[in-house]
């Protein structure tokens, strides 16, 4: 589904990483890892289509990018994102959240199927401004997966749960994904999520030498 | 796409944005209450003068010398403080075949004995003017020739307590001795000047009030030759230094003149609240914007469409423009007469009962403004969303 081929990224004459590959299948998932700085979350953006890269060539469903048209309908049809800063819709409710970017990306949905999973049946009609990190981090992923699409992107998506909760949350996550055949390559540096046995592929990045 | 979130997001913001939806509301509406109650007022005043012109039922007015507008001012307005031309005049004006009739009239104003401030105002004509005038008898008739009679218009009638049969008593002044007139005939509201005069005889009135062969104005209706010979008539007329000759459709011209003065004002006033209102509403969004910027390039960034995000912007805008314009529809149609009351300074003439016009027309206008406004206040928030890259905000 997804095949990146010898990815550089440099900004301002500074190389912030080079030679990245990766094959991921539908419904494989992929863990990337490296120390702070290294360009994880621009690796991410690389392959949302939010930035270009410097060298390399992407291809997703066996087309490359250069030929998959408008970058937004590319991410509103396949890409679901989940930013490290989530950034939800401060004036909606929890429910809202996730209806809104499912309603206009012309799907329909009932929040509740993605809130249940994820132990945010409770806070649905909440607004969002009275939860705590750890709520708005789950009800980031329950959002990523609101345009049904065939790739989630998470960038450190459970680094303020506890390690209990870090472990239900993904455990619910990965079901999720299982149940509607979703790819994830999510960012971490928690060692626990590295250890998990969901990730068919790990990818380091490296600071360039 | 559905489109149910493009109301329910931007109600939402304006919502959470208490303050700054409540204060660029109020902008709006009062921006909205000052070119409507402005513009109402132009096209009240402009309507108004037209038909109290039209009211006179002539095309000329022959009168003491003195400045022509400020005469048919005082005209329209009933004549206080007038000079007094020679009846004499009358008689050869009735006698020229470019003449088709004449109104002559006598207007006196008399102090009212009975209160401290008030003055009674006297108007002397000639029975038929009542149908030439467009006035309505709500009571009775008009006087016959020297019978004493009187025609009171509604609102004295009123403040009087006077009923057809009735006798109006006039105590005597410093040149006239003690008066009993009946009261013949009671008029209908006009909303002119009318209303509140006191009507009879020129004859009566000139021996009521020693005036003898004094009018203050002769009104004259042309046949089709006199309106070819204009110029003509004025020239012969005013050969009489006494006298001077005020073209009516000059007088009309005059007063458009003033009420284009005052367009030009409105469109001044207008265009600079609405420019206030604009640039409250731009910095009201662009501060917004600068907090939401985030927020709008993650929605970008999981699908939403620029057009989508663009629409809710819009949206925002015109929510807030319509609760302005409404609000401000409501309270010029409270406030807008006494709001445009310091306007009655700068015109030459004032209309009794003028009000504000507020028409269908100029509300489409307000709105029509608004949403051109909700899309020029949306604008810079998308143009901002299409430059920005992740590196450029701070957590993506």
């Amino acid at each position: 589904m997804l095949s990146v081929r010898g990815l550089s990224k440099s900004f301002e004459g500074r190389c912030l990483f080079s030679g990245l590959s990766l094959e991921l299948e539908q419904g494989q998932h992929c863990l990337v890892h490296g120390v702070s700085g290294a360009g994880k979350s621009t690796f991410l953006h690389l392959i949302a289509r939010l930035d270009d890269p410097s060298e390399g060539t992407l291809f997703f469903g066996g087309k490359s990018y250069a030929d998959l048209g408008s970058a937004t309908a590319f991410r509103r049809q396949n890409i679901g994102l989940v930013f490290q800063d989530i950034h939800l819709i401060e004036s909606l409710s929890v429910a809202q959240n996730v209806e809104m970017i499912a309603c206009a990306t012309g799907h329909s949905l009932d929040p509740m199927t993605l809130l249940e999973p994820l132990g945010l049946g409770p806070l649905a009609q909440q607004s969002v401004r009275t939860l705590s990190r750890g709520e708005r981090q789950r009800v980031g992923l329950a959002r990523a997966f609101a345009n049904k699409p065939r790739l989630i992107l998470a960038d450190e998506p459970t680094s303020s749960l506890d390690s209990e909760k870090r472990t239900a949350c993904l455990d619910q996550v990965f079901d999720l994904a299982r149940q509607s055949n979703t790819s994830i390559l999510m960012v971490s540096h928690d060692q626990s999520v590295g250890e998990r046995q969901d990730f068919a592929q790990r990818v380091q990045i490296l600071p360039p030498q | 796409m559905s489109t149910k979130y493009l109301w329910i997001w931007p109600l939402a913001n304006l919502r959470r944005n208490g303050w700054s939806t409540g204060i660029s509301a109020l902008a709006i509406a009062l921006a909205s209450f000052v070119v409507l109650s402005l513009s109402g007022f132009v096209k009240s005043y402009q309507s108004t003068v037209q038909e109290d012109i039209d009211g006179l039922g002539y095309d000329l007015l022959i009168t003491a010398r003195g400045c022509p507008y400020e005469a048919a001012t005082l005209m329209l307005r009933g004549g206080v403080g007038m000079r007094y031309m020679p009846e004499s005049v009358l008689a050869e004006i009735q006698a020229d075949d470019r003449v088709q009739d004449v109104f002559p009239a006598l207007v006196h104003p008399v102090r009212d004995p009975a209160s401290a401030e008030g003055v009674l105002l006297f108007r002397g004509m000639a029975p038929r003017a009542f149908e030439s005038q467009g006035l309505v008898f709500r009571e009775g008739r008009a006087f016959q020739k020297a019978s004493r009679g009187i025609v009171l218009g509604r609102e004295i009638a009123e403040l009087e307590q006077l009923r057809i049969g009735d006798r109006f008593f006039l105590e005597q002044g410093l040149n006239y001795p003690e008066q009993s007139l009946e009261v013949v005939g009671i008029l209908e509201r006009s909303g002119g000047q009318h209303d509140g005069s006191i009507m009879m005889s020129i004859d009566e009135l000139q021996d009521l009030f020693s005036l003898d062969g004094k009018l203050t104005g002769v009104g004259v209706q042309l046949n089709g030759l006199g309106r070819q010979n204009l110029a003509a008539m004025q020239e012969q007329y005013e050969a009489n230094p006494e006298l001077q000759v005020v073209h009516l459709s000059r007088v009309v011209e005059r007063f458009q003149l003033a009420t284009d003065r005052m367009r030009a004002m409105v469109v001044q006033a207008g265009g600079l609240v609405a420019l206030l209102c604009f640039s409250l509403l731009l910095s009201a969004a662009l501060l917004r914007a600068s907090g939401e910027q985030s927020q709008l390039f993650v929605l970008h960034a999981m699908g939403l469409s620029s057009w989508f995000l663009f629409l809710c912007s819009v949206v925002e805008g015109l929510v807030l423009v319509v609760a302005g314009v409404l609000l401000g529809v409501l309270v010029t149609l409270v406030a807008g007469a006494g709001f445009t009351e310091m306007l009655v300074g700068e015109a030459t003439y004032m209309p009794a009962d003028i009000e504000v016009l507020v028409d269908a027309a100029a509300i489409c206008w307000a709105f029509g403004v608004g949403l051109l406004f909700s899309v020029l206040v949306a604008l810079p928030r998308m143009l901002r969303l299409w430059g920005a890259k992740p590196h450029d905000l701070r957590g993506l």
